[in-house]
């Protein structure tokens, strides 16, 4: 009894620092953050712009535009999306290109934040040098581009276990309208979603992390290390996902909250320019927190390793 | 001698009571019984058949002798891939893919009552029965008819047809097409756009169910018994209408109310109990609403039937009875009950008791319940966000309308046979969409009391009547003087659309000999579409001052120059949105300055949804 206190006391303590650190590793490495936020904001910036010069002309000089300022006003949305039909058909393939290449790019991109990571945690020192950075997005672009492409075949089977999971609950509490959402079926169902869709998640940063260690290595013996390290150490690498999944849940509802206070206050330039802050800051935010995510994952990958070559070296 | 007088007076007192007692209409005024039935009618659960007997009375209101009748034998439809019907519908669905679950109507014998066998001289045609007459039938003569059938119920599609233990029972006996006055008869097979047109009669439909089966049916229950071989028969009765359906459910429960003298039955699935009260209070609302707005409902009962069935069972109106699909548990925020309700409802006074053409003239009653639902979901719910009030999503049944009108807007025009437009979606634009934005745009013409005035007169006019397109124009007229009937034809009979713009404004200052500073003010509006309406244009200056000027649209181009004060502000077309059917309402308005706070909100918005956007597509 109680060494088994112990232990859920020593696992606590491993999370908990892993999680520390991560922080302050991220936080060493802030020109990561800008990196991040910089390719948000770049390949945001291209798809609004088109989508500004359809606004200027439709609304910059209407004076029902104003309605936008107090709630949305969807006749005027309406028919700006029935004008601008044949620009917004054309904008849509647009928007599908630039994705597909922001996904590449992002792809290429976390070559250098891992490899970066990596380094910091390794070799206890800030490597904050562009050249070693981009040196390593090179490096890792094709694992981490095979890596994409598994993630997508893990999200295909969630899916389809999600929808089997859902058959046979449905088939034990019967038919359940979509509406239901307070029902306590629902809310399993909502469940079962939620941790598929972390598990996957976690899996694919834990395939990151072994790819980085072990870079020449055969794409399936990573895949193999990957799925051994999360099977031995389920708990652990799960409970740390929970704790930085509430974490950011937390900051999220604080964040609704200001914003639906400030959003409240009359619209007036200064105003709306102070929503914008709070949202970049909050973009910079959620950039900073997925490199935690990264960081506080590599920590707790190198804890486990450590110990589990001490105790190797100590047989 | 006294004594029998005495006796004879109660007795000829007691029979005239008897006969002009209606149980099943409210009012002293009656339709006119042109087309009446007798039906018996068995329902075989187990086959999914239907066997039955009915005594047609037809009475020839044509100025001519007639010596063919034509019936419509709607089941046919289901017959096979090449009837109209299927032909026209062209989705994917069961029934066209296996012949199990198609169905028919077989005729068993057609004669006239005490009279000559028919059933050999009969033609058939799809959904459309030939039956030449020994004899001619003179202007104002009866005929009766004895027809036996039987009916293969396909599996639920379009209105009709078995789905598990369920069915719903519509179209489903040899019914009499409608004859018009100049002796011609007016019968179309089924189509898949459009829906039905006939006479007005007296149903008397006895039904035979299992016992442990629940109907829902046209008319009021008159009398219900128990057979020797586990059925029951239920006997109904419809005064003063021009059709008969039924639906039938061994699930069904029962919730009944009683509002402003109508008897409100609600035959539901006992997994829509939660939605039971807020359809009952739907119910409630549209009855005494629109009976207040267009002129009293007619019957003393009104019957609805959850259908649950899908497309073929669907939301649909019938003579005191509609058909409806509830939500399980729907958001209060999102009024989709309501406004299949209120739609519906709105039928029973465009379909029900005005009976246009359908076939025809769908625009008459489907417009117009569209226009009616609307006026409803305003009164309930407001007029921003009456259909959909969820998360900031604002969305009114005014914005649905124009965006289903968007999906087709030049195809065809509102005036056409049902079967002859484009598609669906173009079907639906015009007959649905455009006609309610045609009667918005005439209500913010004429005011809200006029305008219930003007539907009032037209209700009061042709109930229990076949209103055509030139009777509608012509009481429009009467309201409205001929201006807007010009209006109104180019958007009945033509497929143009409106569409006015300010196109530029400016102050330019005036050299004074005096030291007070002017402006030449000038607004140019164009109308960018065909349709010419009278507009008004408001032209607001940097001072406050406001001025009104009325163009009447006739030109593509109009310039208004006047002397003002002070700079101009804005120029808008249509300030006070009357022009429902303006297909761009963002080019309406000018500003001499832009609006800069809008469009920094709308980007600031826009930037930081696509940058959380950006964080979702890069969890690969």
């Amino acid at each position: 009894m109680v060494s088994n206190k112990r232990f859920q006391k020593r696992i606590m303590r491993i999370i908990l620092t892993s999680f520390v650190e991560g922080i302050s590793n991220v936080w060493a490495n802030r020109f990561l953050i800008g990196m991040m936020f910089l390719f948000r904001l770049v390949f945001s910036l291209i798809l609004l712009s088109p989508l500004y010069l359809m606004f200027s002309a439709s609304f910059a000089t209407n004076v029902k535009a104003s309605n936008f300022l107090t709630w949305f006003d969807l006749s005027l949305f309406i028919d700006f999306v029935y004008h601008w039909r044949k620009t917004l058909s054309v904008y849509f393939l647009m928007f599908i290109l630039v994705c597909g290449l922001a996904m590449l790019v992002f792809i290429f991109l976390s070559g250098g934040f891992w490899g970066t990571l990596r380094d910091l945690i390794k070799n206890r020192e800030q490597n904050s040098k562009m050249e070693i950075f981009f040196g390593y997005c090179g490096k890792y672009f094709w694992g981490m581009f095979k890596i994409s492409l598994f993630m997508i075949v893990l999200y295909f089977i969630a899916l389809f276990l999600f929808l089997f999971l859902s058959v046979i609950l449905s088939s034990i509490t019967g038919e359940a309208s979509w509406w239901e959402i307070t029902s306590w079926h629902m809310v399993v169902k909502f469940l079962i979603a939620i941790i598929l869709f972390f598990l996957v998640n976690m899996s694919g940063d834990y395939l990151r992390i072994f790819l980085v260690e072990n870079f020449g290595e055969r794409f399936f013996g990573v895949v193999g290390k990957t799925f051994r390290f999360l099977l031995t150490n389920l708990l652990k690498t799960l409970s740390l996902y929970y704790l930085l999944s509430i974490v950011l849940v937390v900051i999220i509802f604080v964040y609704l909250q200001i914003y639906g206070i400030m959003n409240g206050m009359p619209q007036t330039g200064f105003f709306i320019f102070l929503i914008f802050m709070v949202q970049q800051i909050f973009v910079v935010f959620r950039s900073f927190y997925r490199l935690v995510f990264y960081s506080s994952q590599l920590v707790l990958h190198d804890k486990i390793s450590n110990k589990e070559a001490c105790v190797l070296e100590a047989k | 001698m006294q004594a029998s007088f005495s006796k004879l007076l109660i007795v000829f007192f007691l029979l005239y009571s008897f006969s002009s007692f209606n149980i099943c209409s409210s009012e002293e005024e009656h339709a006119p019984q042109i087309a009446s039935y007798e039906i018996d009618v068995k329902l075989d659960t187990q086959e999914k058949k239907l066997g039955g007997k009915e005594i047609l009375t037809f009475i020839n209101t044509s100025h001519k002798s007639i010596d063919t009748l034509f019936l419509h034998l709607y089941p046919n439809a289901f017959q096979s891939n090449t009837t109209t019907l299927m032909k026209e519908s062209d989705f994917s669905d069961r029934i066209k893919r296996r012949p199990k679950y198609r169905g028919f109507m077989k005729i068993e014998m057609v004669g006239i009552s005490l009279g000559s066998d028919l059933t050999d001289k009969k033609i058939i045609d799809e959904t459309i029965m030939k039956l030449p007459l020994p004899n001619s039938l003179p202007p104002r003569g009866k005929i009766k008819l004895e027809i036996g059938f039987e009916v293969e119920l396909p599996r639920i599609f379009v209105r009709m047809g078995y789905y598990g233990e369920d069915f719903m029972i519509s179209q489903w006996f040899p019914k009499m097409a409608v004859l018009g006055e100049d002796g011609n008869w007016n019968a179309h097979q089924y189509h898949f756009n459009g829906e039905f047109f006939a006479n007005f009669g007296t149903y008397d439909v006895s039904i035979t169910v299992p016992l442990e089966y629940v109907i829902g049916a046209t008319g009021c229950l008159v009398k219900e018994y128990k057979n020797t071989d586990s059925t029951k028969t239920l006997v109904f009765r419809a005064e003063d209408v021009h059709d008969f359906a039924w639906a039938a459910s061994p699930d069904y429960q029962l919730s009944k109310r009683v509002v402003d003298g109508i008897e409100v039955n609600f035959f539901y699935k006992p997994e829509h109990e939660k939605a039971m009260d807020r359809i009952m209070d739907d119910a409630e609302f549209a009855l005494k609403y629109y009976n207040s707005c267009f002129g009293k409902y007619h019957y003393n009962h009104f019957t609805m039937v959850d259908t649950k069935i899908g497309l073929g069972g669907g939301a649909m109106e019938y003579p005191t009875l509609i058909t409806i699909f509830p939500s399980r548990v729907p958001p209060e925020n999102i009024r989709a009950d309501a406004l299949i309700v209120f739609h519906e409802i709105a039928h029973q006074w465009w379909y029900g008791m005005v009976a246009s053409n359908e076939f025809e003239e769908a625009w008459l009653d489907e417009g117009f319940a569209v226009y009616s639902q609307r006026r409803a979901l305003e009164e309930r719910f407001g007029k921003r966000a009456n259909l959909i009030d969820l998360w900031g999503i604002k969305l009114s049944d005014l914005d649905f309308t124009r965006l289903s009108y968007f999906l087709d807007l030049q195809s065809d025009p509102i005036v056409k046979n049902s079967w002859e437009f484009r598609n669906y979606l173009s079907y639906r634009a015009n007959v649905y969409s455009k006609t309610s934005l045609i009667l918005e745009t005439l209500r913010n013409y004429l005011g809200e009391e006029r305008m219930d005035e003007f539907l009032k007169e037209y209700f009061r006019r042709y109930k229990f009547k076949h209103p055509k397109t030139q009777d509608f124009i012509q009481v429009v007229g009467e309201f409205t003087g001929d201006n807007l009937i010009f209006v109104l034809e180019q958007l009945l009979f033509g497929t143009g659309v409106c569409d006015y713009e300010v196109a530029s404004i400016e102050s330019v200052p005036l050299e004074n000999e005096d030291k007070r500073r002017r402006y030449r003010t000038r607004v140019e509006v164009r109308r960018l579409g065909e349709v010419v309406i009278p507009v008004d244009v408001l032209i607001e200056l940097e001072d406050g001052g406001r001025i009104k000027h009325t163009w009447d649209g006739k030109e593509r181009w109009h310039e208004i120059e006047i002397e003002t004060d002070s700079k101009i502000r804005s120029a808008v077309v249509d300030p006070e949105n009357k022009l429902a059917l303006d297909i761009n309402v963002n080019n309406n308005s000018l500003t001499a300055k832009s609006c800069d706070s809008v469009m920094m909100k709308l980007s600031t918005q826009c930037l930081f949804w696509l940058e959380i956007w950006m964080h979702w597509i890069t969890c690969l």
